[in-house]
């Protein structure tokens, strides 16, 4: 064997090895980010579980709370918000409005012996406490797909794909200080009940 | 949401007392949703009524709504101008429009009071922080800027590989006219001329490794309780649904199991294991972690576990009798053995409560029940297009496995197909003199 075909032998391995090397990081890439959007719809679909429960809480909790007007609104319009939501940003903010205005339905129900005694309460409760930890559960899973997506994305060589076909790092779900802020400030407000 | 100046994706600006709003990173203004507009504006009635009773100028460029694309009318107020969509009644409002609305419609006060400027500094800090804030999202379409290196790269590969070509064919050309066969194709020839060729299928295979590598390094582990359809990967602790099964050779209960029997066949040099019988438990068992249990319906599993119990005939050619009872219990006949097969059984089995690590899809359960519980109406099993695997190993031993096996094949392959086409030429093709 000379020289010559040698060479040519192995320059035709090396650049079928780069080309199909190459293609395998950019497929790598596009499956990264649709585990994203595949990751916040399956935690959408589990938003929209608890959402449909939230209309037969309020009303279970009108008949015994008459007087938290205020607190039952806020649910309802929060859940309206989420529903009008158009991309990923809006619904993320009017979810993080739901989640606090739950939570503050649900502290000032504590109040309530005669709610918190009422069977369907009770169901409707355990299932929202359901659908919650799977959200949580959902949304660590949703950060753990960013987290894969944002270090192939910084990774060497990938990066350097990442970079020629416009592939940016992905922003984590994370609580908003606000978010924080009310649920101290629920349990702070909380009128004592005797 | 997209700026309708510079499309640049707007970012989330707090204010100090109250929602937080979308700004433009580069200034060119901010975005109000219906319920807003009357907490910044002192006296939203007039301004409204004022809006209301002024219409677009004609030949004014539509902008596009920042939310829902459709195009906003230009309302003049005062010396400013306004834009409203009519569609999703959101506003949209230049830098320096905000303070020029309150101005001429002030009253007794806006619910929340925002310095402009010092929020358009607070908007652009942010946007600097960001690395994504003026990027366009998560993953451009090619043909955006960028496709035009795409291109270069591209043609830069197809002139290696057709220099490659060139040279290995002026080489074959330069050689082969004046080769001479030195001796007449053997038994050895055609195993190297196999090798030429299972080189090049070696590195092709090496391929499909890797992908199947990268596969399950881009699949997060995710939490029972939060399965969906689709693609998953769960570790947990293996347990028994219907009851334990009993490992074939070594009856160890367990909730999975898979052996293989082989015998030595041929002779002299020409002798070979061959595979004479095999099996794979196929009850259904669960997998559990701290947050719920799945079913696994082990039917097409790939199944990569350590072997746990292997059996040889010894030199009288016998196996032992708890071997010879599991090859009766799996119908493989002994009667026909001689002192001259060999046979060496193995098992591999998971025991309950092993922890296991399962790559498959999740569907939905006909038999399960409706439930709260979304890991309860939901199985995983094979699907067509997707990998299905079931381990005893970790997930760092399977990626490293596959990491090498990956090496071996795209190094290997070519390694071989060269070597062998060098013996070749050198044994049986020679250039005259």
């Amino acid at each position: 064997m000379n020289a010559t075909m040698l060479v040519g032998l192995l320059l035709l391995f090396a650049v079928i090895g780069l080309i199909g090397y190459v293609i395998g990081l950019y497929n790598t890439l596009v499956r990264l980010a649709n585990n994203i959007r595949k990751a916040w719809s399956n935690i959408d679909v589990v938003l929209k579980q608890r959402h449909h429960e939230l209309p037969k809480l309020v009303e279970v909790c009108n008949s015994y709370m008459a007087h938290e007007r205020d607190t039952l609104e806020a649910v309802t319009k929060a859940r309206m918000a989420y529903d009008r939501g158009a991309s990923i940003d809006d619904k993320a903010k009017a979810e993080n409005q739901l989640a606090g205005a739950l939570g503050r339905l649900l502290a000032v129900a504590e109040g309530y012996p005669d709610l918190k005694a009422n069977q369907e309460f009770l169901h409707i409760q355990q299932r929202i406490s359901v659908l919650e930890s799977t959200i949580a559960d959902r949304r660590e899973f949703f950060n753990e797909s960013v987290n894969l997506y944002n270090i192939k994305v910084a990774q060497c060589p990938s990066v350097l794909i990442a970079n020629q076909f416009g592939y940016t790092p992905h922003a984590l779900l994370e609580v908003l200080k606000t978010e924080r802020e009310h649920v101290q400030l629920a349990f702070a407000n909380r009128p004592s009940r005797t | 949401m997209k700026c309708p100046q510079c499309q640049a994706k707007l970012i989330e600006v707090p204010t100090m007392e109250g929602p937080q709003l979308d700004v433009c990173p580069n200034a060119h203004g901010l975005w109000l949703d219906p319920a807003e507009i009357n907490l910044f504006v002192e006296d939203y009635r007039s301004l409204t009524a004022e809006v209301g009773q002024s219409a677009t100028p004609t030949g004014s460029p539509l902008a596009p709504c920042p939310r829902c694309a459709r195009p906003m009318e230009h309302h003049p107020v005062g010396d400013t101008t306004v834009m409203l969509c009519a569609a999703c009644h959101g506003w949209w409002l230049a830098q320096g429009t905000l303070t020029q609305l309150n101005c001429r419609h002030s009253g007794v006060g806006a619910p929340i009071q925002l310095d402009e400027p010092a929020f358009y500094s607070r908007a652009s800090r942010k946007a600097a922080a960001s690395p994504q804030a003026a990027a366009p999202g998560l993953g451009r379409r090619p043909g955006d800027a960028g496709s035009a290196g795409i291109w270069v790269w591209a043609l830069i590969g197809v002139m290696a590989f057709m220099i490659g070509g060139i040279l290995l064919w002026s080489g074959i050309r330069q050689y082969l006219p004046g080769a001479q066969w030195v001796r007449r194709p053997d038994d050895m020839f055609f195993y190297q001329v196999g090798g030429v060729v299972g080189g090049v299928g070696l590195f092709g295979y090496g391929f499909v490794l890797n992908r199947k590598k990268r596969l399950i390094e881009s699949i997060p582990t995710s939490p029972i309780r939060a399965l969906a359809v689709g693609l998953v990967k769960v570790a947990g602790a293996a347990q028994p649904i219907e009851g334990l099964l009993e490992a074939p050779f070594s009856r160890t209960p367990c909730v999975l199991y898979s052996c293989h029997v082989e015998e030595r066949q041929g002779s002299g040099k020409h002798q070979r294991w061959v595979t004479t019988a095999k099996g794979v438990s196929e009850q259904p068992f669960s997998i559990q972690d701290q947050t719920g249990a799945v079913m696994v319906v082990p039917f097409d599993a790939e199944l990569v576990m350590r072997v746990d119990r292997s059996y040889r005939t010894n030199w009288l050619g016998s196996l032992p009798a708890n071997a010879e009872a599991g090859l009766t219990r799996l119908g493989v006949s002994t009667s026909s053995w001689s002192l001259n097969n060999p046979m060496r059984c193995s098992e591999s089995y998971i025991l309950p409560g092993e922890v296991i690590y399962v790559l498959g899809t999740a569907q939905d359960n006909p038999l399960g029940h409706a439930s709260f519980d979304n890991a309860t109406r939901l199985y995983l099993g094979s699907s067509r297009d997707e990998p299905f695997i079931i381990s005893d190993r970790s997930e760092q031993e399977l990626l490293s496995q596959l990491g090498w096996k990956t090496k071996a094949t795209l190094y290997g392959g070519p390694a071989l197909t060269v070597a062998c086409w060098y013996a070749i030429l050198k044994f049986y093709l020679v250039t005259g003199p």
